[in-house]
């Protein structure tokens, strides 16, 4: 690494096995760091050198070059390289590099390649690059692509799995033991980090040489700054994890308490010195997602996890994961106290962490669900802060889900959840449907089919998946599965439409039944009963007629819950299918309606209407008239406010 | 200092009316706009159960989902918000013409029969002198903000080039105290010149508001008298806070007794702005009576006023 120009060179062995049914005829790479060379590139296109409230600083572009790719028997197929846009054939991006095999390479079969490449790290944007002394390397080095085999998520034939990189796609890519050695000026020294374990750190000359291994993981990332604090502390499950926490998920899951043992990790810390303080706001939050998703999911399986503090001006390399490495975003506002109880950092940490599991282990392809990482993760982001902090992080997100139901450009979510990330209608549908939309769907099957069988069921979907690549489909088949029910119209409508889940009240009445009057037969017998005299009526001989008139407003079918409540206070429940556009419900009895509701218990998270989930028989004047004393009371201030200038 | 402060509360006493015509200046337009709202809400809210939320804790969160939702109908009356901010602000300004005329007038009116009339005389005679004067000082506050706004950036390339970020929260807490204090003889400079044209029937409102701010940068004692004025009203806005996080009102007697608790709160906050005026003509007087915004054909204001330290009006 030339810390001066922000340049490395690299040589790679790669040993690869081709471990589908199919013959291989070429070789595909990411070349994910040309995203940044060009303005005309596909990346630089969707995102305009905007991304993540950062600016690309075109004052240093950011690319890599192959310069030479042989075989084993001395082949270089450096000559035969072609660059290929399959998502959107732009001629000037060089995300994607080909690389016809002089000959097929047979199922089962390994190649070696050995690859000489250089690499321009552009100033920090988009999770990569370098600051001054700082330097975060992601999507760094020639990354194979992933061969998926036929019938692999649900792929009819087998082929090479390999898009640009886009504005907002992150990355897909196969299993590995990485080893690799890199070689950096000696004020480093003692200050790098990177996914997988240190095994060794020498100093040659005015270099220091460090070595990182880490086997079964599919990305590798490092980190380097001479003013890294490097602090250290250990995960013990025997400390770190409650027993009252491990009971709970214990029975959730109906296993006993000796199988959710956690194993004890090593975390390290590379902290800005200005951020000292929050240290231990860092290895709390970590150790939390690693009990967390542990107890729920399964032991997290590697012994290191390196948390990195990114350097203030570097913000576009923070909230990042990599295996076993994880970027976090903090600020030194975030210790005055105002902010201080507010666990913003906290969040992000966890965040990144639950990415260990979802990408990490389940490496969906984030290129074309990137609900399966992102949904998931901030689901479980949400379950460990909770359970943490006492704060549901997506509340935010789900205001943000109905309003965007509302306002969202055509009027209502305009992308199904599974969408490949460069069709979606803009950022904002991209960022909805990948994160706040699929978290609502998990914690509304949550809170519909019980923390227990939930529970079990994602956690079945993991053990099955880890360390493959699962698609949406697999997700839905392994959850009907273990649920034992065929949720497929739920999944389709929920993930695969833009469907708007809303039922309504529309009416409710409650009339009195007048009492029979008229000529009868009763046992052969013909009486005439007259009309009571109203003044010598109890109200206990009173009855009622309620009719109550539910409707599912959006196209979502799905059972719901209907619930009456009587001025008696009794109440009453049925479950309507919800298959029809309307349900009529009429029940007599002793008492008048009080009010009617759909949804009484608030599980159907995905409603994207609550306002008319319920009718109330009397209005009520008080709650509305609290609302008003306090509109006026914040209207006059703002007048006030105004004043100022009066 | 404290003869200032003697002034004012001599002044506030003297016009305890005023109080209340502040306050209904502030109360009319909110319960105009409240009344908008509550069209609305007494017929789309009032009879969904999810209203019944708005008496506990979940208060904020069901009004936001009350406004995300489809059938809502406040979304129309919440667009026009802006408008109506701005003509509040021009209520205002004819009023704190009449407010301004009634204080810098006869002492001797005191609450007595003349206060509606010199209040209307006031407004109707000063009114458009001072929202034009309102509009010089908009400008002079954008200024100001640019002014400050542009250190930010000053913040961020030290930061960026030293990388410590804490270069940023110390320019962020200067812009903050810079704006505070330079926000404070500007707003002066503004009352006091209009205070001038008052006083002397001056028409020249930018010229008035520039030798103003002159005889203001020279006076840091007028800084401390607006600060502490201004602290107490952020007190009593804690105050507010600190009693309305006891506890939520749910039944009809606790949200009557909220009502009244915010209306003393307003009350109170009006008395502060009136003080506030009371003092500024303080110091008007204390610095001469200046013609800063020119003399005009028509006579100055009825009486002379009594000079700070005449017996008349110190306590």
């Amino acid at each position: 690494m030339d810390a001066e120009t922000a340049r490395l060179k690299g040589t790679e062995k790669l040993v690869w096995r081709n471990t589908s049914s199919a013959e291989v005829e070429d070789l595909w790479f990411h070349h994910y760091l040309n995203a940044f060379s060009s303005n005309r590139s596909t990346f630089m296109e969707e995102s305009g050198g905007r991304l993540r409230r950062d600016s690309f600083d075109e004052k240093r572009w950011g690319w890599i070059e192959v310069s030479s790719l042989r075989l084993e028997d001395g082949t270089d197929l450096k000559g035969v390289e072609e660059y290929l846009s399959p998502d959107d054939g732009n001629p000037f991006d060089r995300t994607v590099a080909r690389y016809p095999l002089p000959r097929p390479l047979a199922p089962g079969e390994e190649i070696e390649v050995f690859i000489e490449f250089e690499s321009q790290l552009p100033s920090i944007f988009a999770r990569t690059g370098m600051n001054g002394d700082y330097i975060l390397a992601g999507q760094w080095y020639p990354k194979i692509a992933v061969f998926e085999d036929a019938g692999l998520r649900g792929r009819p034939q087998a082929g090479w799995n390999c898009h640009q990189f886009h504005a907002h796609s992150e990355f897909y890519a196969d299993f590995g033991d990485y080893d690799v050695t890199l070689r950096l000026p000696d004020r480093y020294a003692g200050k790098i980090g990177a996914t997988g374990e240190l095994v060794e750190e020498t100093r040659e000359g005015e270099e220091v040489v460090v070595r990182f291994v880490q086997p079964g993981v599919h990305d590798f990332a490092w980190t380097a700054h001479p003013k890294y604090l490097v602090l250290e502390d250990l995960f013990d499950p025997v400390k770190d994890v409650p027993a009252e926490l491990t009971t709970k998920i214990a029975s959730w899951l109906g296993l006993p308490e000796k199988d959710l043992e956690l194993t004890p990790v090593k975390l390290t810390l590379l902290l800005q010195p200005q951020h000292a303080e929050q240290a231990d706001a860092y290895f709390q939050s970590a150790k939390a997602g690693l009990r967390g998703l542990g107890l729920r999911l399964g032991a997290y399986p590697y012994s290191t996890l390196t948390i990195v503090d990114p350097a203030f001006g570097s913000e576009g390399s923070g909230g990042m994961e990599y295996p076993t490495f994880i970027t976090g975003g903090t600020s030194r506002a975030m210790t005055l106290p105002l902010f201080r109880d507010l666990p913003v950092p906290e969040m992000v940490t966890i965040h990144e962490f639950a990415h260990q599991y979802f990408q990490g282990m389940i490496a969906s392809n984030e290129f074309e669900e990137s609900w399966i990482d992102e949904g998931i993760t901030s689901f479980y982001e949400n379950q460990v802060m909770a359970e943490t902090y006492g704060i549901v992080s997506l509340l935010g997100a789900e205001m943000d889900f109905r309003d965007f139901g509302r306002r969202g450009p055509p009027s209502g979510p305009p992308d199904p959840i599974v969408t490949p990330t460069w069709d979606f209608y803009d950022s904002r549908s991209y960022g909805v449907s990948s994160y706040s939309r699929p978290a609502l769907v998990l914690r509304h099957l949550e809170a519909t089919l019980g923390p227990q069988v939930f529970h079990r069921a994602m956690r079945v979907f993991f053990q099955r998946y880890q360390f493959s690549h699962p698609s949406t489909q697999d997700f839905e088949r392994t959850f009907s599965e273990a649920v034992g029910r065929d949720l497929s119209s739920f999944f389709s409508q929920a993930l695969h439409s833009t469907r708007a889940l809303d039922f309504s009240i529309r009416s409710a009445t409650s009339k009195e039944v007048e009492a029979p009057q008229g000529v009868f037969w009763q046992e052969g017998e013909r009486i005439e009963l007259e009309k009571p005299d109203k003044k010598k009526e109890s109200d206990g001989d009173k009855v009622y007629e309620t009719t109550v008139m539910a409707f599912r407003e959006g196209g979502f079918r799905h059972p719901v819950t209907l619930e009456l409540e009587f001025d008696n206070g009794e109440r009453q429940r049925k479950v309507w299918n919800g298959e029809d556009r309307w349900h009529r419900w009429t029940v007599t009895g002793p008492s008048k309606l009080r009010s009617a509701r759909v949804d009484p218990d608030g599980k159907l998270l995905l409603d994207a209407n609550r306002l008319n989930n319920g009718l109330l028989i009397e209005k009520q004047r008080g709650p509305v008239t609290k609302l008003l004393v306090n509109i006026l009371f914040w209207t006059q201030n703002l007048i006030q406010a105004v004043g100022l200038f009066s | 200092m404290a003869n200032l402060l003697r002034f004012s509360v001599d002044r506030v006493r003297d016009h305890r009316r005023l109080v209340w015509v502040l306050y209904l200046t502030t109360l009319a337009p909110a319960l105009l706009w409240a009344g908008l709202m509550s069209t609305h809400l007494f017929s789309g809210f009032a009879d969904r159960p999810m209203a019944e939320d708005l008496l506990g804790p979940k208060a904020f969160m069901t009004w936001m989902e009350y406004t995300a939702s489809p059938d809502t109908k406040v979304g129309a009356v919440l667009g026009l918000l802006p408008l109506f901010l701005v003509a509040s602000w021009l209520l205002q300004i004819y009023v704190s013409a009449g407010v301004t005329h009634v204080l810098v007038g006869a002492e001797q009116s005191k609450d007595g029969q003349r206060l509606p009339s010199t209040l209307w005389a006031g407004m109707h005679h000063f009114g458009g002198r001072f929202a034009r004067s309102g509009l010089i000082f908009l400008v002079a506050v954008v200024l100001l903000l640019v002014l400050v706004g542009s250190l930010g950036g000053v913040g961020t390339a030290l930061a960026d080039g030293s990388e410590d970020e804490t270069w940023k929260l110390r320019i962020f807490v200067l812009q903050v105290l810079l704006g505070l204090a330079l926000f404070i003889p500007l707003d002066l400079a503004y009352d006091l010149s209009r205070i001038s044209a008052v006083a002397h029937d001056g028409r020249k409102m930018f010229r008035g508001f520039r030798k103003a701010l002159g005889t203001v940068v020279r006076s840091p004692r007028y800084w401390l008298f607006y600060l502490g004025f201004a602290l107490a009203a952020v007190a009593v806005m804690a105050i507010y806070g600190w009693v309305s996080g006891l506890g939520s009102a749910s039944g009809g007697v606790a949200i009557f007794l909220m009502f009244c608790f915010q209306q003393i709160v307003l009350l109170v906050r009006s008395r502060l702005k009136l003080g506030l005026w009371a003092g500024e003509v303080g110091m008007f007087r204390e610095s001469g009576e200046p013609t800063w915004c020119g003399e005009g054909r028509r006579p100055p204001v009825a009486e002379p006023l009594p000079q700070l330290g005449d017996s008349s009006f110190v306590v």
